[in-house]
């Protein structure tokens, strides 16, 4: 189940890489929760697995219930999703590549929490890193949204989440930044050059 | 009850102004403040009976006084203009933030998280001015950087909890380094502040909030972390590199300052210089320079909020947002020309001021450990005079223009240079509240 879960977070993480436009951030993001959620319940157990998958679902509510369209509505077909959400750029994939072999090198040859989590803690945090210096708007969101996943993964690897307000706090920033981000791509959205027909109908458009 | 108190009453005040729009926001303000000042004041210092890991020492109500006396001048600044009067919740929110880090300091990722939900809650306001101030990609760079902060102080925490289950090797240095890191991106220190200078220019009284509410939680952080920490207090050469390096770093600060032809990114450049001195100051000698190190953020947190409402105001009398009228300021509006004098004068660490107190107590403290250090401070602090003579000189000049009305944002102004100049020339008691 490890291999599983760590591939659905390379899956997530390779995918935030190749976002072009927002559309594709839930299914990216959504991707790597669930990686991280099932990465969780072996060595800690089913509340920080618990625990992940409540914030999954607000982080992936925030963005799916958001829209730059005059009428906003929760968009739940796959093909709006999927269709143009992602765009193959080689040297986005090879850099993408890079940090994550990278990042499985470092967490092979200095374990630090010394459970299966080593790996994707290293994942999320490189490639986090990656997407929000060279990456457009929804690289940089999905970026950060990576960097906020890995710190918490981190510290209940570690058992440094001892009290419900740490829970509480963590769930909150991870809920807040998705929503910032979002309230940032709204007024993003109407002053940004759009790229194709399909992106300028959904709002989305690269700064 | 006071640790809850301190928290909800700021929340409650934001809760009254978004149900009550007809209530004037400047009275939620000024009620708001007073009551949580009172609370520092006279409330017990008992641990939280009903909420786990909530406490308020002597030193955490000297910093949520400093946060609450910066949040009142910019948030009474805000108050006075309809148009702006909308951020008012979203600074209260934050002060409530700011009040939960003090109240949860002990521990590192309580604080450090708190933080980072303080830092993206006053996001929230920098986003409903995109388009009419702060630019999207200024707010974007700003919410970057503070994700990295927070994330930095969240894995110092863990490699700190790590190390102190089970003495991993090779983590300590790591979680120093990263603590170091998510500090100075908090405080705006060089070269870590490169989120501040285009939000000081496009959005003053976000800025200034911002630097003082987060200033304000990192003295939290500071304050409950640093006696406990197994990582900040080996390795003597590696004090010394950070303490030069910090020095360095802020004479780089004051040298961009002086160079700037914007008021608000030299008031950036300032800041970040004042705040590399005290982390310098920790760094190279980390058990005696703390109280220094709290002083000195603490000073700049209100000279800095003190300066950049000055320059929101001034800049929204100007025919443009972001057109500063600085000129004859003390003769149109003398509480508020003489505040920003007094300000300007603190963040550039000049006698009789609070700023000056923290630089020389720093000095005291580190320089003997740290070569330099002292000349260091000097040469910075006659650069950042220079720069603001420069820059803010006109404030004297000779006005035609009548003298304005009276708004409360010159006198809330007005007690900050109060409290700034009463800082540099009585400073004891506070400072053996931090001790």
């Amino acid at each position: 189940m490890i291999l599983v879960a760590d591939a659905l977070v390379v899956t997530g993480v390779v995918l935030v890489g190749l976002l072009d436009g927002w559309k594709g951030a839930p299914v990216a993001l959504g991707s790597q929760y669930l990686g991280l959620a099932l990465v969780l319940l072996t060595p800690l157990g089913i509340i920080p697995s618990l625990v992940e998958i409540v914030i999954a679902a607000g982080v992936i509510g925030v963005l799916v219930t958001s829209s730059t369209a005059p009428s906003p509505s929760i968009a739940l077909s796959p093909r709006i999703w999927l269709s143009g959400a992602f765009r193959a750029r080689w040297f986005d994939l090879s850099v993408t590549a890079v940090a994550i072999v990278g990042a499985l090198a470092v967490a092979n040859e200095r374990p630090v929490f010394g459970s299966d989590v080593d790996p994707i803690v290293d994942v999320l945090l490189f490639t986090g890193l990656l997407n929000c210096l060279v990456g457009r708007s929804p690289r940089i969101a999905g970026g950060l949204l990576l960097l906020a996943s890995a710190g918490a993964v981190a510290l209940q690897a570690v058992d440094q989440l001892s009290t419900r307000t740490d829970w509480f706090l963590l769930a909150v920033l991870q809920i807040l930044l998705a929503l910032a981000l979002v309230r940032l791509r709204s007024i993003e959205g109407p002053r940004a050059p759009d790229r194709s027909g399909s992106a300028a109908v959904e709002g989305d458009g690269a700064t | 009850m006071t640790p809850e108190l301190v928290i909800f009453l700021p929340l409650f005040g934001a809760v009254l102004r978004w149900t009550v729009p007809r209530l004037h926001p400047l009275r939620i303000v000024l009620a708001v403040v007073l009551a949580e000042e009172a609370l520092v004041a006279f409330g017990d210092t008992a641990r939280s009976p009903a909420i786990e890991g909530l406490a308020l020492d002597p030193a955490g109500r000297v910093v949520l006084a400093v946060a609450a006396l910066a949040a009142l001048v910019v948030l009474s600044a805000l108050a006075d203009d309809a148009t702006t009067a909308d951020g008012i919740a979203t600074g209260l929110v934050g002060l409530a933030g700011v009040a939960l880090v003090v109240t949860t300091d002990a521990s590192l990722v309580t604080a450090a998280t708190a933080s980072t939900v303080t830092a993206l809650v006053l996001s929230w306001g920098l986003i409903r001015i995109v388009g009419s101030g702060a630019s999207h990609r200024s707010v974007q760079r700003y919410l970057v950087w503070v994700l990295l902060a927070g994330s930095g102080l969240l894995f110092s925490g863990a490699f700190a909890g790590l190390y102190q289950q089970q003495a991993v090797p090779g983590v300590l240095a790591p979680a120093a380094a990263l603590f170091v890191v998510g500090a100075g991106i908090f405080v705006a220190a060089l070269p870590f502040s490169l989120w501040l200078p285009s939000l000081c220019d496009e959005a003053p009284e976000g800025a200034g909030l911002i630097v003082a509410l987060l200033g304000c939680a990192v003295m939290a952080i500071l304050e409950g972390t640093v006696a406990d920490s197994p990582f900040l207090a080996s390795d003597a050469a590696l004090r010394g590199a950070l303490g030069t390096g910090g020095g360095i770093a802020a004479i780089v600060g004051s040298f961009l300052a002086l160079g700037e032809k914007r008021p608000g990114r030299a008031v950036a450049y300032l800041v970040g210089a004042g705040a590399d001195f005290s982390l310098a100051g920790l760094a190279s000698n980390s058990t005696d320079a703390l109280v220094p190190a709290l002083w000195l953020l603490g000073a700049q947190a209100l000279a800095a909020s003190l300066t950049l409402t000055v320059l929101f105001r001034v800049g929204r009398a100007g025919s443009a947002r972001g057109a500063v009228s600085l000129s004859g300021l003390v003769w149109r509006r003398p509480l508020l020309g003489w505040s920003i004098v007094v300000g300007l004068l603190s963040l550039v660490g000049m006698p009789l001021t609070a700023g000056f107190v923290g630089r020389w107590e720093t000095i005291e403290a580190a320089g003997w450990h740290v070569g330099g250090l002292a000349i260091g401070m000097l040469i910075a602090s006659v650069l950042g005079g220079l720069a603001i003579l420069r820059l803010f000189g006109s404030v004297f000049d000779a006005s035609d223009q009548p003298a304005e009305p009276f708004r409360v944002v010159d006198l809330t102004a007005a007690l900050i240079a109060v409290v700034l100049i009463v800082g540099g020339i009585y400073p004891w008691p506070i400072i053996a509240l931090l001790r």
